[in-house]
């Protein structure tokens, strides 16, 4: 039995790296700032027993061109010094911290992740998961998938290498990131799996499609039956000592260059949790800093589960789908199996071969006249 | 003509409920006159192309119900009720679409809840018989064809569990009631080729349906598709509520943003505009691109080892009672969900 508890969202600023050698500057500004909060949350709200923080909370992530070896320089080991040093928090607050990060791993040379962590009590890394649709498919920067070298990453990992979920003391927790959120498969997978707490850091700009992920989040709480703890972005502030940006021919002022490009408030904030019924339990109710807190009932999700009427998840055909899901090709996996992506350009040009073979198969249809309408 | 938009209407019709099958004549004629003046109305005001009609429509839901009772009320599609709709079709040069509980000679001893269109050459040009039915919910013992899928290909050969129609107006598909749970239905019909999704549905006023509305627009955000869902208005003359339904009929774009609601249940009518040729331009573009971004291999073992309702579930005997589906599941939900709590596997 699991008691009731509180969850924090800790939507804080980050400081952005961009030059290597300010690296450790800015990711040791990022930890105080993150885990001050932590300390403030704990004090004021009463402890929580899970804290969460955003996509790129320990690294930031600019949208510049930079050289795959830039940015691994850049990147987090899984479990490294930062995660030791939020272990420490951990441990003293006696809690679960979970956070995005730009991650490095040396067993994949050529590439970087965009990847989610978990930090349990012990202070011990307890889950790490890489985001698997993004930059891969949209073409604004050079983190790899796990699909792009799927056969590679099952052979090593296994399938449930592709979905972790962890079982705690506090209940199955299973982690997605930001763009993941538009493709349902990604939350199923992870609740199939037996995944009850989705913990989502997400860095979302202000935009047209808005409505539609917060529509997007509580469809995935309620037809996964699973709580979904959403933490956007509160702000970003430019890298320290910026010097190198030889690369960034659009920025006319020299003194721009040491500033951050985007506007402060790029992410429209709005973090949230969302019950297993698909209801927003508390928000922060706009960008910039801000911490919201509720308690979650793992013991009231398991009883939901276990009810017949309405069960999405036991009511899943899922043998039906696995056959029609076989039947089709969309984005292939494999694609960067050979060479990792090099250019933020190729995850633009992958999509567009595939909407081009789509038009060829029939499943999309060309429109009469060249000229959007 | 899919270079230019048009209108698409819902028809949130209210429906005289067929308690007694002995009233199966008088109430099937009833529901289809009333549906017929409404789409004339639709046509007349708004020269709507696209006419949808609930669940449910023709013969209404009745609970506790048995097969051979429930098989006294189905229709055959096409059939008569189908050929009414198809001449209004063919004089107005529209499409219909509707939903019924059918029976086949096919298949004795069961039915199904299925979805049709019926187009200007006065034809079913398309029939999709429900994947997800309320059978496991314990409300209908209606079956799916997956629950006999093994003989459902061999005995209606090519005839596919999602099918999609080509039209002047756009590739359309069909979706019923309970499927919206389910968001590999709507994402297997746009892999196949669907641009305009009808959800034909009957959802009462209950705890869950707030979050429906919030599942049809992620639906069509999701799958790049115009999406137009269908309740019933109301349900007369039976031992349920009057405003059983909860209408809010609802017409959305493919960004996922409402284009017309019914702000209420009730008889009504709202209409919205298509344009299929902006459609075919927005999935040409790269960003949010999401049908042509899914990674649907990745998913395949996923859904193979889930190991939760299976294939030909009553392939050998024909569903006789409505408790038959809850069964099923509490049996899934045993053997699989609550040994869910397994080893951890988190950290590799």
């Amino acid at each position: 039995m699991i008691r009731p508890y509180n969850v924090a969202c800790i939507q804080t600023t980050i400081r952005q790296v961009r030059d290597p050698a300010t690296r450790d500057e800015a990711i040791r500004e990022n930890l105080y700032r993150g885990i001050s909060l932590m300390e403030y949350a704990s004090i004021r709200f009463g402890q929580p027993k899970l804290v969460v923080l955003p996509e790129f909370y320990l690294t930031g992530a600019d949208h510049l061109n930079r050289t795959i070896e830039q940015w691994t320089k850049v990147g987090v080991r899984l479990p490294g010094p930062e995660t030791d040093a939020l272990g420490k928090a951990a441990q003293q607050f006696k809690m679960y911290i979970a956070g995005g990060t730009m991650e490095y791993d040396p067993e994949w040379p050529d590439r970087w992740f965009n990847s989610a962590f978990i930090i349990g009590p012990n202070g011990d890394l307890i889950l790490r998961y890489r985001k698997h649709n993004g930059a891969d498919v949209q073409g604004h920067t050079t983190y790899s998938t796990p699909s792009g070298c799927h056969t590679d990453y099952v052979s090593k990992y296994g399938e449930d290498g592709l979905f972790p979920v962890v079982d705690t003391p506090i209940g199955k927790l299973g982690c997605l990131l930001c763009y993941d959120m538009n493709f349902p498969e990604v939350s199923r997978a992870l609740a199939l799996r037996g995944a009850e707490v989705l913990i989502y850091p997400t860095g979302e700009p202000y935009g047209p499609h808005r409505d539609a992920w917060e529509c997007s989040r509580r469809t995935r709480a309620y037809e996964n039956c699973a709580y979904i703890i959403s933490v956007n972005h509160g702000a970003y502030v430019g890298p320290v000592g910026e010097k190198d940006f030889a690369d960034s021919p659009n920025l006319i002022f020299q003194e721009r260059r040491q500033g951050e490009i985007s506007p402060i408030f790029r992410s429209h904030g709005h973090s949230e949790i969302v019950s297993y019924e698909g209801r927003v339990v508390t928000v922060v109710n706009g960008p910039g800093e801000g911490i919201a807190q509720a308690t979650i009932d793992i013991g009231a999700l398991r009883e939901r589960r276990a009810q017949v009427k309405n069960n999405t998840l036991a009511q899943l055909r899922s043998s039906l789908y696995a056959e029609t899901y076989d039947k089709i090709n969309a984005f292939p996996l494999d694609h960067w199996r050979s060479k990792a992506i090099q250019n933020r350009r190729e995850g633009a040009d992958a999509t567009k071969s595939v909407i081009e073979r789509f038009v060829a198969d029939k499943v999309y249809v060309a429109p009469q006249n060249d000229s959007a309408v | 003509m899919s270079g230019s938009s048009y209108v698409v209407s819902c028809l949130q019709c209210e429906i005289s409920v067929i308690q007694d099958p002995a009233d199966k004549d008088p109430l099937l004629k009833k529901n289809l006159k009333r549906s017929l003046e409404l789409a004339a109305y639709a046509v007349a005001t708004e020269e709507s192309r696209l006419l949808i009609l609930p669940e449910g429509w023709l013969q209404g839901f009745v609970p506790n119900r048995t097969v051979a009772d429930w098989l006294k009320v189905c229709i055959q599609i096409p059939g008569p009720e189908t050929d009414a709709l198809g001449d209004f079709c063919r004089r107005h040069n529209t499409y219909l679409a509707g939903a019924a509980f059918e029976k086949s000679d096919a298949w004795p001893d069961r039915f199904f809840n299925t979805a049709f269109i019926v187009g200007p050459s006065g034809k079913v040009e398309l029939k999709y018989r429900q994947l997800n039915p309320e059978t496991l919910n314990g409300l209908l013992p209606v079956t799916s064809p997956a629950d006999v899928l093994n003989e459902y290909a061999h005995k209606e050969g090519e005839s596919p569990l999602f099918p999609v129609l080509d039209t002047p107006l756009g590739r359309l598909a069909c979706m019923v009631g309970n499927d919206l749970n389910f968001f590999e239905h709507m994402r297997t019909l746009v892999l196949r080729g669907a641009e305009v999704v009808l959800h034909l549905t009957a959802e009462t006023t209950a705890a869950a349906f707030p979050v429906w509305e919030e599942m049809r627009r992620a639906r069509a955000y999701e799958n790049v598709a115009y999406f137009a869902s269908v309740n019933n208005g109301g349900c007369l003359g039976s031992g349920a509520p009057r405003v059983r339904s909860r209408g809010h009929s609802e017409i959305i774009s493919y960004e996922g943003k409402p284009l017309a609601s019914a702000d209420s249940a009730g008889e009504t009518a709202i209409h919205g505009s298509f344009s299929v040729e902006r459609l075919r331009h927005r999935r040409l573009e790269v960003r949010m691109n999401f049908p042509a971004q899914s990674k649907i291999k990745m998913y395949g073992p996923t859904y193979r080892n889930a190991d939760r309702i299976p294939n030909n579930a009553w392939s050998t005997k024909p569903i006789t009672s409505a408790g038959e589906g809850p069964e099923l599941v509490r049996k899934v939900i045993e053997d699989v969900i609550e040994s869910l709590h397994g080893p951890a596997v988190g950290f590799h």
